[in-house]
């Protein structure tokens, strides 16, 4: 996943109205992309279950 | 004498044709060892005999691999003794059910993987740069929220 659709997964799961919390997780030092890819896929789990921000 | 025509194919074996590179014999040795060949020594001394007594010690490519035959292989299986279906138990006081999910004995727990691996792998990073001076607090409160449901789930 490149970092543009990094940005754009976290702002499907955040909203477009958090650019701020987008790019502090973009600017955590990854140890690998598919740890980045991972955590992605975890927050989308958590956002897909409506679990994020209640 | 007729001359000319059409010719029927022989039922006669054609003669087996390799392809460059496959490597498959046509000479109708394939299995058996190989000959043991010299290789020139370049002017080496002692590099052919030593070359014959490393080739000797292991078996060349398309030679049959050393092993228990089957005949072994079957002579071992039958040295067991087999139990008859019908024969007592020769685990008293094991249940039937034992490590199965229902029924009594010992009822193995199902495997749960962690969804949240990486969130939490990633912890300690993000609560540190959460604490930041100058992080936002829409920042600070999504983490402690993904944290939260990340533990719960």
């Amino acid at each position: 996943m490149s970092l543009v659709n990094h940005i754009a997964a976290f702002t499907n799961v955040l909203g477009a109205q958090h650019p701020d919390i987008v790019f502090g997780f973009a600017s955590i030092d990854w140890a690998s992309d598919e740890d980045r890819n991972q955590f992605i896929n975890e927050l989308v789990t958590l956002n897909d279950n409506k679990k994020i921000g209640e | 004498m007729a001359r000319g025509g059409y010719r029927a194919p022989s039922n006669e074996k054609r003669a087996a044709v390799s392809n460059p590179g496959s490597g498959k014999r046509t000479d109708g040795m394939a299995g058996t060892k190989q000959a043991m060949r010299e290789i020139p020594s370049n002017g080496e001394r002692g590099y052919r005999k030593e070359t014959a007594d490393a080739t000797q010690g292991a078996p060349l490519a398309g030679s049959r691999a050393q092993g228990p035959s089957a005949a072994q292989v079957r002579q071992a299986s039958m040295s067991e003794p087999v139990l008859p279906i019908n024969a007592p138990t020769q685990r008293e006081g094991t249940p039937v059910t034992n490590g199965f999910m229902v029924g009594p004995g010992v009822t193995p727990e199902p495997e749960v993987p962690d969804r949240f691996a990486m969130i939490k792998a990633y912890k300690d990073v993000l609560d540190t740069k959460a604490a930041q001076d100058g992080q936002s607090e829409g920042f600070r409160l999504f983490w402690k929220s993904v944290l939260s449901q990340a533990r719960n789930n």
